[in-house]
């Protein structure tokens, strides 16, 4: 089970051993300030943050597939001339032609515009999940991190209970009900993943309410959800956003693994994950069907994770990785 | 300096390959050390100094760029094979460290990273020998009740023994230099003068010379025979200890003497912090790197100065324009406070 | 030390509660084992005596009240999808099937995370480095059921189209004392590469990272500064620390491999503990599925303490008083 343990939840880059990897790679005596007088002003943080993204090409790569898939997964059905659920009895079980260019599955649909459909609701529910689960591992981290306490205990009790409990066990459970459709499966997912956001959050508003200008903003009388929300949040940004990229890759994996369990999304609504289901049982003689979609889920993960990385170089400079 | 020196640094640069272009860390810096005696290098964070020591070292990452010559009792360091380098390493040149409480290995006892040290450098000793002189080193250190202490964790001790150990594990192979990169800095201020002072005995037991490096003016006064001035990664000024204190001819030198408490409260002025903050090791200004913060600056600054001897012997060296030109120092006795 | 081991058991077992009554109702509520027991058309007598025997007439909590009273005894009860088979024998036969795979598979894991770990910290930006990162991007990227399905793909159609036969099983689990010695060893191979690579891939970056925190840090430019050997300095000095942190991740993937790999084992048919997993959710086999639960918490459990004490051993600044 522990296949599918979720990346985002033991990336090492987000879970910090303690300090910055790099820490001692250029001595200290090398620091780079910017700050003399008449030698160029120094540069914005959203241009050094772009041109650092810049420099990470395969993150820049990464990205532009991405939208390349995402576009043809829009586009692509509906340029097709055959609908994701129709059926043509005239040509069952067909491999690939120039009408049906991957072929049919056993009851005549066309694979390739299920494939693009299936591609597209997997992207769908990846993008609800991560946006769900950030949202809600934010509020309950920042809670936690900051108020410490009740809910900071309950918080880490709850870590431990989906260790003790894998997370792929609960799915499997509650998804033999209600991970049939795809906006069941996504909130599942979000309902369960929420927790590895939530840590890393904590993290970082434990480690920013001692700092220098949330005290100060204590000592001018701000209140604790202005301080939380105006003051700290802003400054984990970064990580969030990169955890958020890094929860896409995350759910696609499970969603289609859950699928592929027949667990997840049901016919004839397709996910890239239960396309492959649906087609193992004839692997022997039509692989494709089963490499084209595991291809695009691979395709999809890989460049988020590109992308993620590249983003934490980007976003979060202090933590860049080794 | 009659005598042959130890350690002889020529047109030393370093520089430091980084995403954001070539860091210039050490901008061709000379120097001796002569048998026995103690080179104080003093400068701000970002002068160059201990990067120029860690080049002596040659423990520098491998994406260091490095220029000049090395030569160390007749060999050049930068010539060497790594395996030779090894060969001089924590056994003719032993360095101590800045931060005690990371710089010994957390997961195993003083007697095992001690004994290690000695072993790697001298085979034939035997586990029994080289232990008990892990216990003699603790002991002309001050650790009170070596023979147990030894077997201590890293974390068993406190930040002034650890620093001990640490002088410990330096001087264990008897080295001919000893290089103290702040060695005191990380440490309680009352600690600081006993480590100071185990660092002497350390010295003197070895007969070893040394190059202390601090950013504290104040602290070399008692302790070093020579003081060269870094900023900016070039050297600003060279001499000895009485000279840099009594007769320098320096507006940065100069500068940090008024930022030191003592030394301030001796020539009755008040204490002046050095406006401004040291260059950026990527974009340094044009001409003098001191200029945007010197008093002194004038038009001629655009032009970067030489360091140039000064008097007879030339062993005086200052890199400013005016050096010649500048008004006498007016301090009465700045040692005193070490004394 | 005992005390604490004993703190500790106590103190998961709120959690060992909560987690087995979340699954329990969870799965209870998740389908009507009723309805299918209607379409099977037995008699009444039948019908009463299966209801009376998994007190299905009873509310979710009191029925997981009586599970959990004969568990703590011992008793998991019977499975009624395999046959009124007793739990506890099931999940045993099951996971000794399972662990013929996690075994080797977690030793060749942690053999290669580590060795690929450390190689690519230490020569951090080679080719290597670029490599094994390139390596556990792929393998976090790649889910297991798209890998396991590539590799039957290729040893089962591929390899065999090229060159006439099949180096290694695709499918089933075959012993020394059903089918001989090298069939054994044909069809452990794919599952075994199945569960490497992606558990692997994330490993061997996790060592990668602690491994480039240690090397940059100071008690290893201590060790360089006393001219020991580069070996000593990275394999006493830099190792050392490094696995400290991967003895978590090690318990808990060791626990988890050991608890079944449910799509590992669905791809090449094998007969193990995440399949019977898979078997009691799909047929809503309480007793079958709260089995594999709790064998699977347990061994977490037992894995993670294991952990801790290691960790004790490993960093002397811990003491557990």
């Amino acid at each position: 089970m522990s296949e599918t343990l979720p990346p985002a939840d033991r990336d090492p880059e987000t879970v910090p051993l303690s300090g910055g990897a790099l820490g001692n790679e250029i001595p200290e005596e090398a620091h780079l300030i910017d700050e003399r007088e008449g030698i160029g002003a120094s540069r914005s943080f959203g241009r050094q943050t772009w041109d650092r993204f810049r420099r990470h090409r395969l993150a820049l790569f990464a990205a532009i597939v991405l939208a390349l898939l995402a576009l043809a997964f829009i586009i692509g059905p509906i340029l097709s001339p055959h609908g994701f659920a129709e059926q043509n009895f005239m040509a069952l079980n067909q491999g690939p032609s120039l009408q049906h260019p991957f072929g049919t599955d056993t009851i005549g649909r066309d694979i390739m515009v299920r494939t693009f459909q299936g591609g597209r609701f997997s992207l769908r529910i990846a993008l609800f999940v991560a946006l769900l689960t950030t949202a809600i591992g934010t509020v309950i981290g920042a809670i936690a991190g900051y108020f410490g306490g009740l809910i900071d205990t309950l918080l880490n009790q709850l870590i431990n209970l989906f260790l003790i409990v894998p997370t792929l066990v609960i799915l499997l459970v509650v998804g033999v009900r209600y991970g049939a459709t795809p906006n069941g499966i996504a909130l599942m997912l979000a309902l369960l993943l929420w927790p590895a956001i939530a840590r890393i959050v904590r993290g970082l508003f434990m480690q920013y309410k001692e700092q220098e200008f949330v005290l100060a903003a204590k000592a001018a009388g701000a209140r604790a959800p202005r301080i939380m929300f105006r003051h700290i949040l802003p400054n984990t940004f970064g990580p969030i956003v990169v955890n958020a990229t890094l929860l896409v890759g995350v759910a696609i994996i499970l969603e289609s693994t859950l699928s592929f369990l027949s667990v997840g999304v049901q016919d004839p609504t397709p996910t890239l994950g239960n396309l492959i289901e649906k087609a193992k049982g004839q692997m022997d003689s039509k692989p494709s069907a089963v490499l084209i979609p595991g291809g695009f889920i691979t395709a999809i993960t890989l460049c988020v994770n590109f992308l993620g990385d590249g983003l934490r170089d980007a976003l979060d400079p202090t933590a860049r990785k080794g | 300096m009659a005598t042959t020196p130890l350690l002889s640094v020529r047109d030393l640069s370093v520089g430091f390959k980084t995403d954001d272009g070539l860091v210039k860390a050490v901008t061709g810096i000379s120097f001796d050390v002569v048998p026995g005696e103690t080179l104080a290098v003093v400068g701000e964070s970002g002068s160059g100094k201990s990067v120029s020591a860690m080049a002596v070292m040659r423990l520098l990452p491998s994406y260091a760029q490095i220029t000049g010559s090395i030569e160390f009792d007749g060999r050049d360091l930068l010539a060497l094979s790594v395996a030779q380098m090894r060969k001089l390493q924590g056994n003719e040149i032993a360095m101590v460290f800045q931060d005690p409480m990371t710089a010994l290995n957390p997961v195993f006892t003083i007697a095992n990273q001690l004994v290690e040290g000695i072993r790697i450098h001298n085979p034939t000793v035997s586990k029994k020998a080289a232990r008990d002189r892990a216990v003699d080193l603790l002991a002309l250190v001050g650790i009170p009740e070596p023979r147990q202490r030894v077997d201590n964790y890293p974390h068993e001790f406190s930040g002034g023994m650890r620093q001990r150990a640490m002088i410990a594990m330096a001087i264990a192979n008897e080295p001919k230099l000893l290089i103290a990169d702040e060695p005191t800095t990380a440490l309680d201020v009352t600690i600081q003068a006993q480590v100071l002072e185990v660092m002497k005995k350390a010295q003197e037991a070895t007969g070893a010379a040394m190059m202390l490096i601090t950013h504290d003016l104040g602290l070399v006064a008692g302790v070093a025979d020579r003081v060269q001035v870094m900023y900016g990664g070039r050297l600003f000024e060279t001499a000895d200890t009485d000279t840099i204190f009594y007769r320098s001819r320096n507006p940065y030198t100069r500068g940090l003497m008024t930022s030191i408490p003592t030394a301030a409260a001796r020539t009755d002025a008040r204490l002046q912090p050095i406006p401004g903050a040291p260059p950026s090791a990527i974009r340094q200004p044009k001409g003098c790197v001191f200029r945007p913060r010197c008093p002194n600056a004038e038009d001629e600054c655009f032009e970067e100065p030489d360091l140039l001897p000064l008097g007879e012997t030339g062993e005086h060296q200052s890199r400013c324009h005016f050096a010649e030109a500048l008004p006498e120092l007016e301090i009465n006795d700045p040692t005193e406070r070490s004394a | 030390m005992f005390a604490y081991v004993a703190r500790r058991v106590l103190t998961t077992i709120p959690l060992l509660l909560i987690g087995t009554f979340l699954v329990f109702s969870l799965t209870a509520i998740s389908g009507d084992p009723l309805a299918r027991l209607a379409q099977l058309d037995v008699d009444q007598a039948a019908y009463d005596r299966i209801i009376e025997l998994y007190n299905l007439d009873q509310p979710i909590p009191q029925r997981y009240a009586s599970w959990l009273v004969s568990a703590a005894q011992g008793d998991m009860g019977p499975s009624p999808s395999q046959g009124g088979q007793q739990t506890f024998d099931l999940v045993w036969e099951r996971a000794k099937n399972t662990a013929r795979l996690a075994v080797p598979a977690f030793i060749i894991i942690a053999f290669t995370a580590v060795t690929l770990g450390v190689y690519s910290a230490v020569k951090q930006y080679s080719k290597l480095d670029y490599f094994v990162t390139g390596f556990s991007f792929l393998g976090i990227s790649l889910p297991t059921f798209v890998f396991g399905l590539l590799l039957q793909v290729f040893f089962g159609i591929w390899f065999f189209d090229w060159f006439g036969f099949r180096p290694f099983f695709v499918q089933g689990m075959r012993t020394v004392s059903s089918h001989g010695f090298v069939p054994m060893i044909q069809s452990h191979v794919l599952p075994i590469i199945t569960l490497w690579l992606v558990i692997t891939a994330s490993e061997s970056r996790f060592q990668r990272a602690a491994m480039l925190e240690v090397i940059n840090s100071d008690y290893i430019r201590t060790a360089r500064a006393k001219g020991l050997p580069r070996r000593t300095v990275i394999l006493k000095h830099g190792l050392r620390n490094a696995l400290i942190p991967l003895v978590t991740i090690w318990a808990i993937d060791f626990a988890l491999l050991l608890g079944g790999a449910v799509v590992t084992e669905t791809i090449f048919a094998w007969p193990g503990l995440g399949r019977l997993l898979l078997a009691g959710i799909f047929q809503q086999d309480l007793n079958l599925t709260m089995g594999v639960v709790v064998f699977i918490a347990a061994l977490v459990v037992i894995f993670n303490l294991i952990a801790d004490l290691l960790y004790g051993v490993l960093d002397p600044r811990i003491r557990y008083e």
